[in-house]
């Protein structure tokens, strides 16, 4: 076993076993995490990470795997991507099969894949993924991709680690006005349309600029714009990393790439002391029992849901609050 | 807090066209909490151990039902050994002979199984591999 300062050195010398277990040590937590996220620290802050989120199947992974492309063709850029996808919670388990639309990238050698599942944890998803992705970032990749499916709030929380949110839709689903109820248009910098070759694509793209259109832009902000693509014959694809690039042109001159960094942090902070927290809490099972004696109060009557919650949350004692 | 979790990379190499075999398996071993990472049909040996590679996979599931076994698993071995990835440990199912399985096993494949070896023993098997501490 080398010690994390060798392993860090071999990974950011381009070793790419180094770098599947720097990128697992990370997402994986305790001492080793500690000491790399110490290495890794000065190095973070360049990449530009870009989520693709979207209802499932509606092409995310064949998109990134003509953009990754194009990205990695341009000045000899490493690319990096993690694909998300939950994992059971009965069992923990999760099946990853985003790199199935990926294959083309195999055999590159500048662009990284990585599948993530949430093991579990609140906050998971995003917590991991975020924390994957700055690794990526201290060694050197730009852009990062990052794919996550479905639509609710653990997705959401994964786009919050993005400094531009692409949004694909999909023909002929309803998705267009699901989404926009669900409040996804506020999240996404960039509208994609995929499968255009299918029927109601126009319809649809109509349909979102429309909605886009109403809500007003202010002097300097950033237009969504609503592009057609179709992913797997790689048609509209230039014109999707020209945004993206774009876009980051824009976050760059704005101010909002720092802010958006800034906010990605604060948001990981604040995932992590959550989870120290729990850990401390459930550390040994002194809080547990207390909690199923509580319980059992509560059952027979002695006490109410309300007192024994006042009753166990004055156990934990927080900085700030008198006791 | 150090969560772990068996990661499992099941391929399927080789131009025969159909990786059910592969999906049940895939699905076994995620029912039984493992992650799991399917990488589709027709990849190379050279896909496959830098997919794995990247993955930092602990287990490496590879079906194969096109012959090919005395070519696919020792080139997986070499490169995996190449790529300071040696750990790797390889499960692999299909039909081969039981000469062939010896000797592959004695090159370095942790362990063949034959067509109709019930998913739960490939399940087990992998649950009881020594895995590298972190
Ligand atoms: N007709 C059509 N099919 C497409 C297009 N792009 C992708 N597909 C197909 O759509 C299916 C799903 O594509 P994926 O890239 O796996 O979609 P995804 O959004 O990553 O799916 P999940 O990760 O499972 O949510 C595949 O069969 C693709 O070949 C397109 O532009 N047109
Ligand atoms: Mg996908």
């Amino acid at each position: 076993m080398s010690t994390s300062e060798e392993l860090f050195a071999r990974a950011q010398a381009g070793d790419q076993a180094s770098i599947g277990r720097v990128l697992t040590l990370v997402e994986q937590g305790g001492p080793r995490r500690d000491e790399l996220l110490r290495l890794l620290s000065p190095h973070t802050g360049r990449a530009h990470r870009i989520g693709v989120a979207g209802p499932p199947g509606a092409g995310k992974s064949t998109l990134i795997n003509q953009l990754a492309r194009r990205f990695a063709a341009r000045d000899d850029a490493q690319v990096g991507v993690v694909a998300v996808d939950p994992s059971s919670p009965q069992t923990g388990g999760a099946l990853l099969g985003d790199r199935v639309r990926m294959s083309e990238l195999e055999s590159h050698d500048r662009i990284f894949i990585r599948s993530l599942s949430t093991r579990g944890q609140t906050g998971g998803l995003s917590l991991a993924t975020g924390l994957v992705a700055d690794a990526m970032d201290a060694l050197g990749f730009d852009p990062i991709l990052m794919e996550t499916v479905g639509v609710g709030q653990a997705e959401l929380d994964v786009m919050r680690k993005a400094h531009s949110v692409a949004l694909l839709l999909l023909p002929g689903t309803g998705d267009g006005v699901q989404l926009m109820k669900a409040g996804l248009l506020e999240v996404a910098d960039i509208l994609v349309v995929n499968k255009a070759d299918r029927d109601g694509a126009k319809e649809l793209g109509v349909l979102v600029e429309s909605e886009l259109h109403s809500r007003a832009v202010v002097d300097g902000g950033w237009a969504t714009p609503v592009l057609m693509t179709c992913a797997y014959r790689g048609e509209g694809v230039d014109e999707v990393v020209e945004v993206m690039r774009q876009h980051r042109t824009w976050l760059e001159t704005s101010g909002e790439f720092e802010a958006r960094t800034r906010a990605s942090i604060e948001l990981q902070l604040r995932q992590l002391v959550e989870h120290a927290l729990l850990a401390r809490l459930w550390h040994d099972d002194g809080f547990g029992s207390v909690l199923r004696d509580h319980a059992a109060d509560v059952a027979a009557h002695r006490t109410d849901l309300a007192a024994a919650v006042h009753a166990l949350s004055d156990r934990i004692s927080l900085p700030g609050e008198g006791s | 807090m150090v969560e772990t979790r068996i990661r499992v990379l099941v391929a399927k190499p080789g131009l025969d066209g159909h990786d059910r075999g592969a999906k049940v398996i895939a699905s076994a071993l995620r029912d039984a909490g493992m992650e799991v990472i399917y990488t589709g049909l027709h990849q190379t040996p050279e896909d496959i151990v830098s997919a794995s590679v990247q993955e930092d996979v602990d287990v490496l599931a590879v079906s194969i039902l096109s012959g090919a076994h005395m070519s696919v698993f020792p080139r997986i071995l070499e490169l995996l050994r190449e790529r300071g990835a040696s750990h790797v440990h390889i499960v692999g199912g299909g039909i081969i002979p039981d000469a062939d399985m010896r000797q592959l096993e004695e090159q370095g494949v942790s362990r063949l199984f034959g067509p109709g070896s019930p998913t739960r023993d490939v399940v087990a098997f992998i649950r009881n591999l020594p895995l590298r501490q972190v």
